[in-house]
């Protein structure tokens, strides 16, 4: 489908080597529109907003915060380890927004399922309902992300 | 080979409203269904293909009564007129850059793709097939031009309030846009046969 | 006959047309030859018109720092237009707050050159020189960290503290080149070879082509000096606080000031997880032993049992707060993340330390 100028110049932003190695898209065929919408869709059908998905991974990352690098317990069910690097990243949105360089590891500690997000994810799906495409080093798929979050 | 006997300022009325380049003539939708998401955008591209549309048509009205009505060319008029289309596009957006860097910034990519855009086209055959004058087309140009700003305009407004609402699974996007649009061309038959526009 | 009229009516249309368009475009687009003026007349260029101000500005050999080239995502470009830049573009605006617009402050690679300017630019920047370097050795110091080596094609002067950028080739799926900035972990008073610490970062476009495509010998482009992070010496001591890779500028200002013989109390925290994480700790420790001013204290948060770790346990800022309790006249100086910058900023505050005397680089 046909992409609005502005789309298409954020979907440049995406690709590999403008702000990050591998890029925001992965190996997704989609266009940016089309992924964002097909996103939407299952956050919708889960009955959640993108704030409220923001809000837990922030409350998650805080809690990692308290002590960089090493395994933090969340609850009984999970731990949370947030890496940090020096630097900031901007968002591909042309929002100006900068992001730490910080990354987030949240295990659940008896099957061993983990997932890992950006402080760049957070502010991604909170204000841009992005969660990145498939096959992209950070992509999070909505249900599998939520199911963490519970 | 005459041209009808109408008031310029009538047809500039007319080309807004019941002649509507969208919603009556269904005209230019490329543009307008993939750019319409966004109100700031959609008034910087109407406002863009006003300025495209009076500067070819006069200049295709020119081209038109000087060139290839007296050498006998009507059977290339679509491909010249393409031709000068492409070329003034070309011409406003360096000019644009020049004086107005700003607003070349903000319109970015749309100037070119003004020339694809097929109510430009249809502005410059109508005026040669209602064999409009010098000053009627000056006139048409700018109320099809101001009309399809308008149209635009209306339906990003629409859109951007529309933009948190659930709709039915499918019709995101292109699907509500068009039944929008619908609606909106439904309205406008009302100014249907009130002025007359050749 | 006829098919001469076309042939020729249609050619003839086309191009007409084609020389309107590059009327216009010599019209428009040529901006003629403009000028320069630096610092009120202290430095004058003649330069192309079109081009931004930032490549006009490279090519004439005055670098300014721009970590995206151009690209208005960095912010780092920031200069001075006194005269002759057009009105401010919406790539500048987020850029900018309310005091930088009201002094003619623009992005310098926003900024189209169409007539003549009137610029300021920092006197450090003259100093930043382009250089060609051979890649002299590369140093693993622990899992996600190298040291390299760059040899320079001509002598350096630079002030412990600041930092160089490094340039980017294309590798693999990144076909565009970038700038991304690393503090200089050498001694200043080494002038023909800088040693730079570089920290893998998960997608990072420049760390990953360090750790994975450059290899000992081969060149890479570098431009520096810059930065405003190095100790004032207003300070009657130093506060230094690091984690990561930010123990590079504290390695060059300590063997710096050490070797200038300033007696100053030096006190170099360096935080990290386990012991795997630290690198240059007998290094520091035996300047530690020689030099009675310089106090190294590294303290580990997750020591494991089989570290055997007898130093400071806990956290970076719980190893300050134990070990600083008189900071008047100490300025403080802190490299590493953000959060690690913010958290030490809080326990230096709390203790009475002012913003005006805390240093941290903004990259």
């Amino acid at each position: 489908m046909k992409q609005t100028a502005n789309m298409l110049s954020i979907q440049e932003m995406m690709q590999a080597g403008k702000l990050t190695a591998e890029g925001f898209l992965g190996t997704d065929t989609r266009n940016l529109t089309e992924i964002l919408l097909a996103d939407q869709a299952v956050v919708n059908e889960l009955g959640l907003t993108f704030k409220e998905i923001a809000d837990k991974m922030q409350a998650i990352t805080d809690i990692g915060l308290k002590m960089t690098e090493a395994v933090l317990p969340v609850n009984e069910e999970f731990a949370v380890q947030v890496d940090e690097y020096m630097g900031f990243i901007p968002c591909p949105f042309a929002d100006n927004y900068q992001a730490a360089k910080r990354n987030t590891l949240l295990k659940n500690r008896r099957t061993g399922a983990a997932v890992h997000w950006s402080d760049l994810n957070i502010h991604m799906i909170r204000e841009h309902g992005f969660f990145e495409g498939v096959g992209s080093y950070f992509r999070l798929d909505p249900a599998y992300l939520i199911s963490f979050l519970k | 080979m005459s041209s009808p006997a109408i008031n310029p300022i009538l047809i500039f009325v007319a080309a807004i409203f019941t002649s509507n380049m969208i919603l009556t003539n269904f005209l230019g939708m490329c543009s307008y269904i993939s750019v319409s998401s966004e109100y700031k955008t959609a008034s910087g591209l109407g406002k863009a293909v006003t300025m495209v549309s009076v500067v070819t048509a006069v200049i295709s009205w020119m081209m038109y009564h000087w060139v290839i009505v007296p050498l006998k060319l009507e059977y290339l008029q679509y491909i010249i007129f393409i031709i000068v289309i492409a070329a003034i596009v070309q011409i406003i957006e360096m000019a644009l850059d020049r004086f107005s860097p700003d607003l070349h910034m903000k319109l970015g990519i749309f100037l070119p793709l003004i020339t694809v855009n097929c109510a430009i086209l249809g502005i410059i055959l109508f005026m040669v097939i209602r064999q409009y004058s010098f000053m009627q087309t000056l006139l048409f140009s700018f109320g099809s031009g101001l009309g399809w700003l308008l149209a635009i305009q209306a339906l990003a407004a629409i859109r951007e309030k529309m933009a948190k609402t659930k709709l039915p699974p499918g019709l995101e996007g292109p699907g509500i846009t068009f039944i929008i649009t619908g609606i909106m061309a439904l309205a406008f038959i009302g100014f249907s046969g009130m002025v007359a526009v050749q | 006959m006829e098919i001469f009229i076309t042939v020729a009516s249609v050619s003839g249309i086309s191009t007409i047309l084609t020389i309107l368009i590059i009327i216009s475009e010599r019209l428009f687009n040529n901006y003629g030859t403009c000028s320069i003026d630096i610092n009120d007349g202290a430095k004058k260029l003649d330069v192309e018109g079109g081009s931004t101000l930032l490549s006009a500005l490279a090519e004439n050999k005055i670098f300014i720092p721009s970590a995206c080239g151009g690209k208005a995502t960095c912010g780092l470009c920031k200069l001075r237009v006194l005269d002759g830049a057009g009105p401010l573009l919406p790539t500048e605006e987020p850029y900018l707050n309310a005091e930088e617009k009201a002094n003619h402050t623009r992005l310098s690679c926003q900024v189209k050159i169409k007539k003549n300017l009137k610029i300021v630019i920092p006197e450090e920047f003259f100093l930043v020189q382009e250089y060609k370097t051979t890649v002299a050795k590369i140093d693993r110091k622990t899992h996600d960290i190298l040291e390299y080596n760059f040899k320079l094609d001509k002598p350096i002067t630079f002030k412990a503290g600041q930092y160089m950028q490094v340039k980017t080739k294309p590798y693999g799926k990144v076909k565009e080149v970038v700038w991304r900035a690393y503090s200089i972990s050498s001694n200043p008073s080494t002038h023909d070879a800088v040693e730079l610490i570089v920290r893998r970062v998960p997608q990072g476009i420049c760390t990953t082509y360090m750790h994975d495509h450059v290899k000992e010998g081969d060149i890479v482009e570098l431009t520096g000096p810059y930065g405003d992070f190095y100790p004032r010496d207003t300070a009657s001591g130093y506060v230094m606080i690091a984690g990561g890779s930010g123990l590079a500028p504290m390695k060059a200002i300590i063997l710096d000031m050490l070797e200038r013989g300033i007696d100053k109390q030096m006190y170099l925290f360096f935080g990290a997880v386990t012991k795997k994480d630290l690198y240059y700790v007998e290094y520091l420790q035996e300047l530690a032993d020689k030099h009675a001013n310089f106090h190294f204290i590294p303290a580990l948060s997750g020591a494991l049992p089989e570290d055997n770790w007898t130093g400071e346990k806990g956290l970076i800022t719980e190893a300050v707060d134990r070990n600083v309790q008189d900071i008047t006249g100490l300025h403080g100086l802190l490299c590493g993340s953000p959060g690690m910058i913010n958290a030490c900023i809080q326990v230096l505050k709390k203790k009475g330390m002012t913003d005006d005397i805390i240093f941290y680089d903004k990259f």
